[in-house]
């Protein structure tokens, strides 16, 4: 009897946890920085915060996808680097419009190329990201020389520094249009569906007629797709691709955000908002470091140390909902 | 405390009774091994053989009873408690250790050592295992690796391994199921080897004449029930049969069977094989016919079941589908030829536990029930379906978005026999559709399948629970070792012909 209603109350407080436990953390680290650093809690930085917060948040849509079918890509980064460089060197050429088409279709072949490589070779996730965030990187630099490709196009520099009504910067608002359309699919098509199959048990999900390996290849098609529309605001937003300094540490603070964000490493059914307040915290606690003047090497370390506390805090909530076999 | 002699009892339970949702797995069921003793434990799968065993070796804490071992109560936590007091489980999938040698796998853990107990002493280790594998009279190296033997030899390592544990009770479970004969023979002169020093032993098998052979008793269980001890010299195998099969099974087997009047060939196989697994099978599946297939394990059903299903490679072989050949790729193919397949693997790849009740059954169907050319779906018409569906397989549920980890076995079942059956099935495969669920759900389970089959939905149905094919099937066809053996039809179909069958035993067919 003591044991079931201990069990019990585990249980309220995991079902707690799971639903209300990041935005507490978020509410919590906002309250902090609010209070200790005057320069935090004005307008402009809020939502300077949150248009940068949108490159993180974008690929954290793709990312969940592909960390909901139990595989991970590492090599967002330096493909948001190649991305950038050759999408916004096209501009004179094809002008801003197509060059952001074009720069998106080459993302969805990245990615297509990285889900080819998982499903049909069989080569594991970390293996083929791991080569890839060498090949995508040293392409970019081959390809420019290592020099940055300025970008003058008004059209491309709108999707970084645009705001609606002069007041909401564009990002935020794509940001916005992004998870809407993701959470369309995921919650409302038969292809969500099917990608939660996959992800909470593939080999039940072959058996009902699913084609488990095309449904791979489609989430990393588009997380491409969407490291492609990250790669174009976040260039815009420097006013530059260079392909050394674009997208560093990017794989490390997306992943970050969609474990923080409640999706389990192992697979299985994820949570987008989760992802989306998990991309706020890990972009408003660098910004909150940096305004507090924290050293840029202790502000890794806090990111780091969030990344494992991250997978901690899963690992509680499961614990605590009896999950813990699963 | 007693002194040791022949007839006294190693291992006493009484009463031992475990509970999982949904089903009671074993109850209030008495056992005893005395020293020395080969033990035989019988019963068809479910029957709670494998529970037993489990909690036995630490894996499953029963939910009532007591175990006494050499007269001291115990109670194992874990499988480490159960090692301390000296029972050891071989189980069908080895627990060794493929890139360690046979001596390191012997004694992984409590090598012995040299220089201050830096470096392994190699030589003694392998002098230890020697000596080991000479008291039983095993030719093996010991400096093998695992990865190199064949699955006998890893048999003897894992004996080996017990008795270096100085185990008193080991714990077989289905030794013989992959030996060749030669290789049962040397396992049984082991087993007379232990049995001399003094060892105990559980042995489990499908297979009754190596029960007879080597048993001092046998104990029979059906349905997590204990239904009797006999001393194997006192009895003989129909009685141990009837024992296994029960008389009361047969009443709730509800509905009859159709008469054999038209024969539609709906479904044909020719020359099916597949490398390792089955040979040249044929047969034939007409509408509205139960089939049934036998066999115990390796008899290859369940693989080529999933090959025709599209879900498993085939060397060779072809299928027709209402006189027409049809060529099966994947599982889609097979779905939008109206072809079902229910998996005996429930948990493994059955349900998709992430996902809700509903979900679960509408995602086979999920891609017709949408709106703007399959963009979204449609909740509604999806709620209609599986409210309908539900109804039909009377599943119980408290709420549809409720995951489908939290119904109970046959609950789950209904589920996923309906995923098939809502995408408009005309052949449906079960595959030990009523195993590990409670008596009632799975009388329901044979309630629907006669339902269906009488509504003209041909049904495969795979099973090792005799008395469900002998009292469903309209026809059964035999396995053994990937090789039909034998076909019954409902004239000469009983459960004593059947074990014979599927043990390849040789029967006289008229």
């Amino acid at each position: 009897m003591e044991d079931y209603r201990l069990r019990k109350t585990k249980q309220k407080f995991g079902a707690f946890w799971g639903n209300f436990g990041l935005p507490l953390i978020f509410i919590i680290m906002f309250a902090i920085f609010a209070i200790s650093t005057p320069s935090f809690r004005s307008t402009y930085n809020f939502l300077n915060n949150l248009s940068f917060s949108s490159y993180v948040g974008i690929a954290a849509i793709g990312m969940t996808f592909v960390i909901m079918t139990g595989n991970f890509d590492i090599s967002i980064g330096s493909m948001l680097s190649l991305v950038a460089v050759l999408g916004s060197s096209f501009i004179p050429k094809i002008g801003g419009a197509v060059g952001i088409i074009s720069a998106l279709l080459i993302a969805c072949i990245l990615g297509f190329l990285n889900g080819i490589f998982v499903t049909k070779l069989r080569i594991p996730a970390f293996i083929t990201t791991l080569g890839m965030l060498f090949v995508f990187r040293a392409l970019a630099f081959i390809y420019t020389n290592n020099v940055p490709v300025y970008i003058s196009d008004r059209f491309w520099l709108y999707f970084g520094n645009g705001k609606l009504f002069d007041v909401i910067p564009f990002p935020i608002l794509l940001m916005g249009v992004c998870y809407g359309a993701a959470y369309l699919l995921l919650r409302r098509s038969p292809v969500g569906r099917y990608i939660i199959a996959v992800g909470t048990n593939p080999r039940a999900a072959a058996l009902s007629g699913i084609n488990v390996d095309n449904i791979k290849i489609l989430v990393f098609t588009l997380l491409g797709l969407f490291v492609g529309i990250s790669a174009v605001t976040n260039s815009a937003n420097l006013g530059s691709a260079n392909p050394g300094l674009m997208g560093q540490d990017f794989e490390f603070q997306v992943i970050t955000a969609v474990v923080l964000g409640g999706t389990a490493l192992s697979g299985g059914n994820g949570s987008l908002g989760g992802s989306f307040i998990a991309a706020l915290i890990v972009t408003f606690l660098n910004n909150g470091m940096g305004l507090m003047q924290v050293n840029s090497y202790w502000q890794m370390v806090a990111t780091g140390l969030v990344m494992i506390f991250a997978v901690s805090l899963n690992k509680l909530k499961f614990f605590l909902l009896g999950q813990g076999e699963f | 405390m007693t002194e040791i002699s022949e007839g006294n009892v190693l291992l006493k339970m009484t009463g031992i009774t475990k509970i999982f949702p949904g089903v009671t797995a074993l109850k209030n069921v008495d056992f005893e091994v005395k020293y020395g003793e080969v033990h035989a434990l019988v019963g068809e799968n479910g029957a709670g053989k494998s529970t037993l065993i489990k909690i036995l070796s630490g894996l499953y804490r029963p939910d009532g009873g007591e175990m006494l071992f050499e007269g001291k109560k115990v109670f194992f936590s874990d499988t480490r408690q159960a090692q301390l007091c000296k029972i050891a489980v071989i189980y069908q999938e080895f627990n060794l250790i493929p890139d360690l040698s046979v001596a390191e796998n012997i004694f992984v853990g409590r090598e012995p050592k040299t220089l201050g107990r830096l470096f392994i002493n190699w030589r003694k280790l392998n002098a230890e295992a020697r000596k080991i594998l000479d008291r039983l009279d095993i030719n093996l190296n010991p400096r093998k690796f695992v990865s190199d033997l064949s699955v006998a030899e890893r048999q003897m390592a894992e004996i080996a391994k017990a008795l270096s544990l100085d185990a008193r009770l080991i714990i077989m479970d289905e030794p013989t199921a992959t030996l060749t004969e030669k290789e049962v023979v040397k396992l049984f002169e082991i087993i007379n080897e232990l049995k001399k020093q003094q060892v105990s032993i559980i042995y489990i098998s499908h297979r009754l004449e190596e029960a007879f052979k080597l048993s001092e008793r046998i104990t029979v269980l059906r349905d997590g029930e204990k239904i009797g001890t006999k001393n194997t010299s006192q009895t003989n195998q129909d009685e141990i049969v009837s024992m296994m099969v029960g008389k009361v099974v047969k009443d709730y087997f509800a509905g009859e069977k159709i008469s054999e009047g038209k024969k539609e060939a709906l479904l044909e196989v020719k020359n099916y094989t597949i490398a390792n697994h089955v040979y040249d099978i044929n047969f034939k599946l007409y509408k509205g016919e139960i089939l049934g297939f036998a066999g115990v394990l390796g008899s290859g059903i369940h693989h080529m079941l999933r090959s025709i299903y599209g879900a498993a490679p085939r060397t060779k072989g072809e299928i027709f589908f209402n006189d027409k050949k049809v060529l099966i790729k994947n599982t889609n193919d097979a779905i939008k030829l109206g072809i079902g397949f229910v998996t005996e693997d429930r948990k493994g790849e059955g349900i998709l536990y992430d996902m809700s009740v509903m979900q679960n059954l509408t995602i086979v169907v999920i891609k017709a029930l949408t709106f703007l050319k399959g963009m979204f779906v449609k909740s509604a018409k999806e709620k209609k379906v599986f409210a309908q569906a539900s109804k039909d397989l009377d599943i119980k549920f408290a709420d549809l978005n409720q995951r489908i980890i939290f119904l109970s076995g046959g609950n789950q079942q209904k589920v996923i026999i309906g995923r098939t059956l809502i995408s408009n099935c005309k052949v449906l495969i079960l595959l030990e559709p009523t195993r590990g669920i409670d008596v009632g759900a799975k009388a329901e389970i044979h309630r629907i399948m006669r339902e269906l089959a009488n509504k003209g939905i041909s049904i495969i149905l795979s099973s090792s629970e005799l008395a469900e094919l002998v009292n469903l099937t309209d026809r059964c066809l035999v396995l053994y070792k990937g090789k039909m053996v034998a076909e019954f039809n409902r004239q000469n179909m009983d459960e004593e012909a059947l074990v014979a069958a599927q043990i390849g035993q040789k029967i006289n067919q008229t």
